[in-house]
């Protein structure tokens, strides 16, 4: 598929507008990103547009979406994407939510369970247990602040550098305004108090790990289901680390494809 | 031109191989390094070393406050400014602590600071530093997205607890206070001058120029790698059609006095090569937390405080190239006045802090390089923007005000 243009819509009289992909038919799935945003149409989105009609917003603060200034918790998250899936005009959405975007995600099941047909929540983030532990993304040197995001860090170089075609410099900037988003909702310990919400999930949920994810390690995939208080199906996603989607697309697409489709 | 002691508090005992065998001298250094009996002895080392600094003439001691640190033994320089506020008389007490944004509710800095001003006598330079991200937000958790939003909220609380004579209500983002009403209230009205030390934010230099604060930048990688933020610093203050003052404008640098060159180098440079070894060991991971620079600092190039070239910048290098690069001012009372004097003009600064307590210098070595840089060097470069008016110093009370603190004498028998 071609990759679709990057849209805008503003919620609010005055507000950032939002910047988003949309393509595909089907029904609609709303893909909310990881911590360290999109780049740009990415082939796990291009795949699941073959069955779904894919909407793919960067997060306030993220990429080319500003108003990060305006979001304070996760209720307000919840709030924007409730006021975005309108703007859209979408009544309910398979949800998948990745990293950060798995709380967001499972917040919003939570709190407006009827916008939620369906529920994957990638590597979470959300929930952290000392047992469990993980690295700190935010700790990370400079340059290569993603490389621990990946299974194998050196697949940053094709994977987020494009072999090299993206400026250094831009990169960077790039990277540092991402995580700081991130951090702004996950710092110093990434424990958003989503637990508590867990049980209030009605839609149909899928965990997926990751089996060579160094900051949500897969020992939280259990911890996630017991937190449920329900039985969710719990599925690892093999030489992936925390961006699975990257490092596995075609498998990351097809896990939550499947599950989507029942 | 005025001068200041300063003195980080490291610890001299990390192991030869601190550099091979340890991930960072901050955050995560290993606390079984730390011995409490040794530190007892390096802390009342320290504390002699600013007060006969004190003795000697120098204008200002000073502290500053780190967190998990092992070269930065002042987690709370509050405290280290209380002892020297009763031990010392007449000079400033620079505290370049507190950092803050990390206290909640700042009221508790505007409380700490007016008791040390009204202690002292009117003595006290109140620090506002950001602090560093390995303070800030890893060692004290604070958020590095909101840190600067917190930081503007806190000053402008603590100003106005200052200045407001009536209760108030504070109704902000990050404090919420029904009842701010500080007591005790500072002697120097409307409140102790206010340094802003700065690692190179640009943001902090328009800052400072608005608000008529001190700029002090504070580096370990010496004056000539100064030169970019301290020129920034002059050129934001002309550009917002301020007035140059000098003394709106103050600089660290590690220096070294010895008899001559040679036992400079023979005898104390092996204290700087501690410090820049083992005490500038910073894992990178955690000198640059997402958010803790704002994206005009980063685009403008410029190296956050250790993260920078000054990490590890002189390890590895002779004593003459330290020299030569700025890193050290050292040598006998001529080779340092000759230095120090090319350093205030060309950086245009009218305080400095002298950093003469290096790594693990013992202390009988930095008392002669003190008394030497007190006696021999400092009277040479007194005259220096003579024509300029210090408004940056604390006006403190005069003398025949002062309190004289008791003595600390033997056991009273009766």
């Amino acid at each position: 598929m071609r990759a679709p243009e990057l849209q805008a819509v503003t919620l609010h009289p005055g507000g950032a507008p939002v910047r988003y992909y949309r393509a595909g038919k089907g029904e609609p799935l709303l893909y909310l990103h990881h911590i360290a945003g999109m780049q740009g149409w990415e082939p796990a989105m291009d795949e699941l547009a073959g069955r779904y009609d894919v909407i793919a917003p960067y997060h306030p603060g993220w990429g080319p979406t500003e108003g990060l200034d305006a979001l304070d918790s996760g209720l307000d998250l919840v709030l924007h994407y409730a006021d975005f899936l309108d703007a859209v005009g979408v009544e309910s959405a398979h949800v998948l939510g990745h990293s950060i975007g798995a709380w967001i995600g499972a917040e919003l099941a939570a709190i407006m369970p009827d916008r939620v047909r369906s529920l994957v929540l990638a590597t979470p983030i959300g929930i952290w247990t000392e047992a469990a532990g993980g690295e700190d993304p935010f700790a990370q040197p400079p340059m290569s602040a993603t490389a621990v995001l990946l299974a194998e860090p050196s697949r940053r170089h094709a994977l987020i550098l494009k072999d090299g075609q993206a400026d250094m410099l831009e990169n960077y900037v790039q990277e540092m305004k991402d995580l700081k988003a991130a951090a702004k909702f996950l710092w110093p310990v990434p424990d958003t108090g989503v637990i508590k919400h867990l049980p209030r999930i009605k839609a149909p949920t899928l965990v997926v790990t990751a089996a060579r994810d160094k900051v949500i390690p897969p020992a939280y995939g259990p911890i996630w289901e017991e937190a449920m208080k329900r039985p969710v199906k719990v599925k690892s996603i093999e030489d992936a680390g925390h961006l699975a989607n990257l490092e596995q697309p075609e498998r990351f697409a097809a896990v939550a494809g499947a599950f989507f489709a029942g | 031109m005025k001068f200041h002691w300063f003195n980080l508090m490291p610890y001299p005992y990390l192991p030869e191989d601190f550099r091979e065998k340890h991930h960072s001298v901050w955050v995560d250094v290993d606390s079984r390094l730390y011995d409490p009996i040794k530190g007892h002895a390096i802390y009342n080392d320290y504390l002699d070393l600013l007060e006969f600094a004190a003795e000697l003439g120098f204008d200002g001691v000073g502290v500053n406050e780190h967190h998990a640190n092992a070269y930065g033994l002042m987690p709370s320089p509050a405290i280290m400014a209380a002892t020297l506020a009763r031990r010392t008389r007449n000079v400033s007490i620079v505290l370049l602590g507190q950092s803050i944004a990390l206290y909640n509710p700042p009221t508790r800095v505007a409380e700490e600071m007016a008791m040390l001003d009204v202690i002292s006598g009117g003595r006290l330079i109140a620090g506002f530093p950001v602090g560093t991200s390995m303070d800030t937000n890893y060692a004290f958790g604070s958020n590095p997205a909101t840190l600067r939003e917190r930081y503007q909220e806190n000053h402008d609380l603590i100003l106005r607890a200052w200045a407001d004579p009536d209760v108030f209500t504070w109704n902000g983002k990050f404090n919420k206070l029904r009842y701010v009403n500080v007591w005790p209230r500072p002697i120097q009205k409307p409140h102790p001058p206010i340094w802003i030390p700065g690692g190179g934010s640009v943001e902090t230099w328009d800052f400072c120029a608005e608000n008529q604060y001190n700029y002090s930048y504070l580096s370990f990688s010496g004056y000539k790698r100064g030169q970019q933020l301290m020129d920034g610093f002059h050129e934001r203050v002309e550009a917002l059609g301020k007035p140059f003052n000098p003394y709106q404008a103050s600089f660290a640098q590690q220096i070294i006095v010895a008899d001559s060159d040679s036992e400079a180098e023979d005898s104390y440079f092996q204290h700087a090569q501690y410090f820049f070894e083992r005490c500038l060991h910073v894992y990178p991971g955690f000198a640059d937390a997402p958010g803790y620079r704002t994206e005009a600092t980063i685009r403008a190039g410029l190296k956050s405080q250790v993260g920078g070239v000054s990490s590890g910048g002189a390890v590895g290098k002779s004593y003459a190239q330290c020299v030569d690069e700025g890193f050290l001012i050292s040598g006998d009372p001529d080779q340092v006045t000759e230095q120090m004097e090319h350093l205030i003009k060309t950086l245009r600064i009218g305080h400095i802090f002298t950093l003469m307590h290096i790594g693990d210098m013992p202390r009988d070595k930095c008392e002669k390089s003190t008394r030497l840089f007190a006696e021999r060097v400092m009277p040479r470069l007194r005259h220096l923007w003579a024509d300029y008016e210090d408004q940056w110093s604390p006006k403190p009370l005069p003398q025949n005000q002062m309190a004289d603190p008791r003595p600390i004498r033997g056991r009273v028998t009766a």
